[in-house]
């Protein structure tokens, strides 16, 4: 079998501020996608703000995705952005108060490798982190190149499946996991499901059937399968399937309606923002008024429409799973709001029985003139 | 009838009891090299006095200091002698249904010992129902509401049953019962955080950016805080308290994961000296205050650069202040900041703040809105990060308050200093 190529970094003589990758021990395959978390370990000292810009070998490696997933950053700049045609992952976050950690979790990448060889992510030396010392005093930062050595798609291992959570890189509510995969002949299989992707299968064999694995916690797992022909061989592994899992909402959240001389001409706006624990937040979405529509946005500041039918506005986000938190603001709460954007339901009600009144007597009107 | 010479015998016996009883009585003078007691017996009393309500026992004179006892009687003789209590530290973790009390025995002084303890619930902050728990020093309340705040405090019994002293004022929010079964989000987990920072100070957690509770100090400075329902994942915590005069400490971080069905506890937070100076520019020669708050009754250290450390100790309310002669200083700018002795821990550093030694005096003028609180609204939240992000980027902004570090345009240092100057 296949073994990984996988240079982690360890921790450097210095007490550098060290960004790491927890990517160890994985199989990596042509075709086959796989997951990438990052890590800041902060050396005994407090930072709040990080801007980071890895540079990836793009001839070879593709990002699928790259997402804040459970970061501990809770203020973004610039949320994790990439460019394949660059080969870079570029993000600005910042943690309010500063962390002092030795894994606080920055962001998550999917590669798709794309061709045979090897392939390196290295960190640009653009990249920045400030300390948390209220005058935003700069600090190194190290990282030492990730390798990965792709192999052929042909010698992909053993395929598994999943009828409840069918993509490794879809997070899923279904906290109920079916596992599926088709042995071979005359071969022998030991498996784990845990969510260390450093736990490896023991060297008992298990039975080959479909396995299940109920009331799981949220998290992301691997399913690790090892096999060995019949007799005295050792195990290898055979194959490593991930499954994503998020039933729990949200952080929950209140947005803030303010308006300011300076920006937006002065004109309200709202802001919000939250966090999710576990798969992260993958979008928000607005609705102006109780009969409003659900809009995406990507920005988390937005100008309140001069017009809204109803005195609300709602914020809803939604998890990398779908699952949802929804905080509404009511526009009232604006000090100086005109009087006729605060009672202009009631103007249109009023206007409309007016009009009703005034049609009814027209009508009148007309059929005693023309006799109708 | 009695003889005359035996009446005038009684009359001389009664006259010369009279002016006995009419002294008081004096023993010698206790000293050492610190003190003198003259005459160290009180006058005798005459009487108690009582209603429904109270009793009131005069002292009566005593010639020494000192406790007999024996089989029958226990004896406390001497002056001034007033036995001490110092208030005991509750905390209370909320649970399924209940909460799971534990707190600290009482510290006490000169003989008096606690018996045992009553456990006050209440839904309202003040108002208990008390329940005597006997002698220990845990207790677990249930039969509680999941979702309703309940209140409270220990109040410690001498042995004879007489009260000594209460506690803090603890909270806690029982969560529902669990259903069996389960895994899921980890929804329900609790955290507590406790600590010491000023004598009813209000003390504000910021959770993720967003304030999550508040809570007044009690007078020790102690506080505890929770948080409940919680989903599993990892959290950024700040904690930072507002002293009296509205100045704030900087803010206490900590990150914690969650896991569930774990109730954390975080004990020994210490929040920051609050600072203040009287002047920000002090004409050379003039005294400059250098003042703030922390826990009560502690060694303060205050630092000012290239000067030897000062060391003062806070009053009982957590005020702490030094008068700084100016006239060895030479006219230049200097940095000051402070830290306390908690306990056996230090404290964090206090704000640094600036001032300079010149040649006029200026007070140091009330702001009108501190650092990074773009709006002046007086908190530096999302609604400043929104201003921020507006002018992200901009070359000397509309408004000048985003350039925060005053550099000319709006960045990543911008960016770091509102983090930390971060209210929530």
């Amino acid at each position: 079998m296949l073994s990984v190529i996988c240079y982690l970094l360890s921790a450097t003589t210095a007490q550098a501020i060290t960004l790491y990758s927890g990517a160890a021990n994985q199989n990596v395959f042509v075709d086959h996608t796989f997951l990438v978390e990052w890590y800041l370990d902060t050396q005994d000292q407090e930072v709040n703000t990080l801007s980071l810009k890895l540079n990836f070998s793009n001839e070879n490696l593709e990002v699928i995705e790259a997402t804040p997933g459970n970061s501990g950053l809770n203020l973004w700049i610039k949320t994790p952005t990439f460019s394949n045609e660059k080969g870079t992952i570029e993000l600005i976050g910042g943690v309010t108060g500063g962390v002092n950690t030795k894994k606080l979790p920055i962001f998550r990448a999917v590669f798709k490798p794309i061709a045979e060889g090897e392939a390196k992510i290295v960190m640009d030396e653009t990249s920045t982190l400030l300390l948390s010392d209220g005058v935003g005093t700069e600090e190194k930062l190290t990282f030492n190149q990730l390798k990965f050595e792709i192999h052929p798609a042909d010698l992909a291992p053993i395929e598994i499946i999943s009828p409840t959570h069918p993509n490794p890189d879809h997070w899923y509510k279904q906290n109920k996991v079916l596992i599926e995969f088709l042995p071979k002949p005359n071969t022998e299989y030991s498996y784990g499901f845990s969510s260390n992707l450093e736990v490896f299968p023991d060297d008992v064999q298990d039975a080959v059937e479909d396995v299940i694995y109920e009331d799981l916690p949220d998290g992301i797992y691997y399913f690790k399968l090892n096999s060995k022909t019949v007799g005295p061989v050792p195990w290898e592994e055979a194959a490593v399937f991930r499954v994503q899992i998020d039933t729990t909402p949200p952080q929950e959240f209140q947005p803030y309606l303010a308006a300011d001389p300076s920006i937006f001409a002065g004109k309200p706006f709202i802001s919000f923002n939250t966090r999710d624990n576990i798969s992260g937040v993958d979008h928000y979405e607005v609705k102006f008024g109780g009969w409003g529509r659900w809009e995406k946005t990507a920005d988390s500041v937005l100008q309140v429409p001069g017009f809204i039918l109803g005195q609300t506005i709602s914020i809803k986000v939604v998890d990398a799973a779908g699952n949802e938190q929804i905080s509404t603001i009511n526009l009232n709460e604006l000090p100086n709001q005109g009087f006729f954007q605060k009672y202009i339901l009631w103007v249109i009600i009023i206007m409309a029985c007016i009009l009703a009144v005034f049609g009814y007597l027209l009508y009148r009107f007309l059929r005693k003139k023309y006799a109708i | 009838m009695l003889k005359k010479e035996t009446k005038k015998a009684i009359a001389l016996l009664m006259v010369a009891m009279a002016l006995l009883a009419s002294q008081s009585v004096f023993a010698t003078d206790y000293s050492s090299t610190n003190f003198t007691v003259k005459d160290p017996v009180i006058d005798e009393g005459t009487s108690s006095t009582s209603s429904a309500n109270f009793g009131l026992g005069q002292s009566i004179g005593q010639l020494g200091i000192g406790k007999s006892t024996s089989t029958n009687f226990q004896l406390w003789s001497g002056f001034q002698y007033f036995f001490k209590v110092n208030a005991n530290v509750l905390t209370a973790t909320p649970g399924a249904g209940q909460a799971s009390l534990s707190w600290t025995a009482p510290t006490t002084f000169l003989g008096i010992t606690v018996g045992s303890y009553e456990v006050g619930t209440g839904t309202i902050s003040g108002s208990y129902v008390f329940e005597n728990v006997g002698s220990v020093t845990t207790f677990i309340k249930s039969g509680l509401t999941a979702g309703t705040t309940y209140y409270f405090i220990i109040k410690a019994l001498s042995p004879g049953g007489n009260f000594l002293v209460f506690s803090n004022e603890a909270t806690a929010v029982p969560t529902a019962a669990g259903g069996g079964g389960g895994g899921g989000g980890g929804y329900g987990n609790q955290l507590t955080f406790n600590g010491i920072a000023y004598p009813n100070s209000l003390v504000t957690l910021v959770q993720d950016g967003t304030i999550a509770a508040t809570t007044t100090a009690a007078t020790s400075g102690y506080f505890s805080m929770g948080l409940n329902g919680l989903s599993n994942g990892t959290y950024n915590f700040s904690l930072y308290a507002a002293d009296s005069t509205g100045n704030l400490s900087p803010n206490l971080n900590t990150s914690r994961t969650i896991s569930s069905g774990v109730a954390v506890v975080v004990n020994d937070l210490i929040i920051a000296p609050t600072i203040h100076l009287s002047y920000s520019t002090i004409k050379q020669g003039e005294s400059l205050t250098i003042s703030g708050y922390t826990a009560p009754s502690v060694p303060v250290t205050i630092n000012i650069s290239g000067q030897a450390n000062v060391n003062v100790t806070s009053d009982a309310n957590g005020y702490y202040s030094y008068l700084l002669d100016t006239t060895a200083l030479i006219k230049a700018v200097y940095q000051v900041f402070s830290h306390a002795l908690v306990g056996s821990i230090n404290s964090p550093n206090s704000f640094t703040l600036s001032f300079e030694v010149g040649d006029t005096s200026v007070p140091t003028p009330s702001p009108e809105c501190k650092r990074s609180d773009l709006n002046c609204d007086g908190w530096v939240n999302l609604i400043d990060f929104s201003i921020l992000l507006y002018f992200w980027d901009d070359t000397n902004p509309f408004n000048p308050r985003a350039d925060i570090d005053k550099s000319g345009k709006v960045g990543l240092r911008d960016f770091s200093i509102m983090l930390y100057d971060w209210t929530g």
